[in-house]
């Protein structure tokens, strides 16, 4: 799945049944290649992110979350993480060898495991295995 | 694998950290081995209003050279500028070897040029390097009238004074206006004065 296709996709609390918002940016782990948290908008509090461990599915047509109490304000490693957003700006993907590849226009991963599988530039694909690091410049990708 | 670039490219490139970060960009290019081969990097900082760093970059601590930024693994890389400068120039007996604007002079007394920019090779095989191969200079009238600039390929080593740089002879014949064909011109050039050699 895309980042882009699920973006606006509601959350529902299966405690409650109601909608707690829905995702406007997701938070990565480029060192673990993986999801670490969905950013929400539309949420009646000041939380609004969830950690990836506490979403119980990923569907196709939303995303399930026990309570909206598994909503929190980013802090620790998930707020350092919140800085390195993928697609912030357009990032610019640069590979070990200094070389630009282009710009990140969408990422793709595992809805099952919150494993990232590639990321889509304009032009080309990169294997996720390549990823390295994302910083406020630039994403870098083994060369 | 081998990369051909000139010196003025490189001039402003990013210099990135593997975790994304930029930290520095490359003011100036600090000539090691009597301009033979390229030492470090003096920096600029990153922006408007930045002005030169007190760090510099030594060759050794750079993860790859490429066409769009400079590696490096992370901020502890950059040194401090002064000592780098005096430790690379301390080796060479000469100053940085700043040859722009330089006259090219072939060995056997022809002027073939004003030195408009520095032509770098860089090679990663096995331990990386970034050698100058080659200038690209503003051609005298001798050479023909309607060029504008020729790329013109070096020895290994080259005596150089900061006026003048002497280079074999044999470098006119391989004279090239691009760089796309500069590297083979380049490799067959130091090809025929191996052979040459006694």
């Amino acid at each position: 799945m895309k980042f882009s296709e699920a973006e606006g996709r509601k959350v529902v609390s299966t405690t409650t049944a109601e909608t707690v918002g829905k995702i406007a940016d997701y938070i990565i782990d480029p060192k673990q290649k993986t999801l670490a948290g969905i950013v929400l908008k539309k949420t009646s509090g000041n939380e609004d992110t969830i950690p990836w461990d506490s979403v119980d599915a990923f569907g196709e047509d939303a995303v399930m979350i026990k309570d909206d109490d598994v909503l929190v304000v980013p802090s620790g490693r998930l707020a350092e993480l919140t800085d390195k957003s993928l697609r912030e700006h357009e990032k610019l993907v640069l590979s070990t060898a200094g070389a630009d590849l282009g710009k990140v226009d969408d990422v793709e991963f595992d809805p099952k495991t919150g494993a990232l599988t590639a990321l889509l530039l304009k032009d080309t694909t990169i294997d996720a295995r390549r990823l390295l690091a994302a910083g406020s410049y630039a994403v870098i990708v083994q060369a | 694998m081998s990369l051909l670039m000139r010196a003025s490219e490189i001039i402003k490139r990013p210099v990135v950290t593997l975790e994304g970060e930029d930290v520095a960009q490359i003011k100036d290019i600090i000539y090691a081995d009597s301009g033979g081969q390229v030492g470090g990097f003096t920096l600029n900082g990153r922006g408007f209003l930045s002005g030169t760093l007190k760090t510099a970059l030594a060759w050794g601590a750079v993860v790859a050279l490429g066409p769009d930024a400079v590696m490096i693994r992370d901020e502890d890389a950059l040194t401090n500028r002064d000592a780098l400068i005096a430790e690379i120039v301390g080796k060479n007996g000469v100053g940085g070897g700043d040859v722009l604007g330089s006259r090219v002079l072939t060995d056997d007394g022809k002027d073939l040029g004003k030195v408009l920019d520095v032509v770098i090779e860089v090679t990663n095989e096995g331990r990386s390097f970034a050698n100058v191969v080659g200038y690209e200079i503003e051609p005298a009238k001798n050479l023909g009238a309607d060029l504008k600039k020729v790329l013109v390929p070096l020895p290994d080593t080259i005596a150089a004074s900061g006026q003048h740089l002497i280079v074999p002879a044999a470098a006119l014949d391989f004279v090239t206006n691009d760089l796309a064909g500069f590297g083979a011109a380049m490799r067959d050039f130091r090809e025929r004065l191996a052979k040459a050699a006694p």
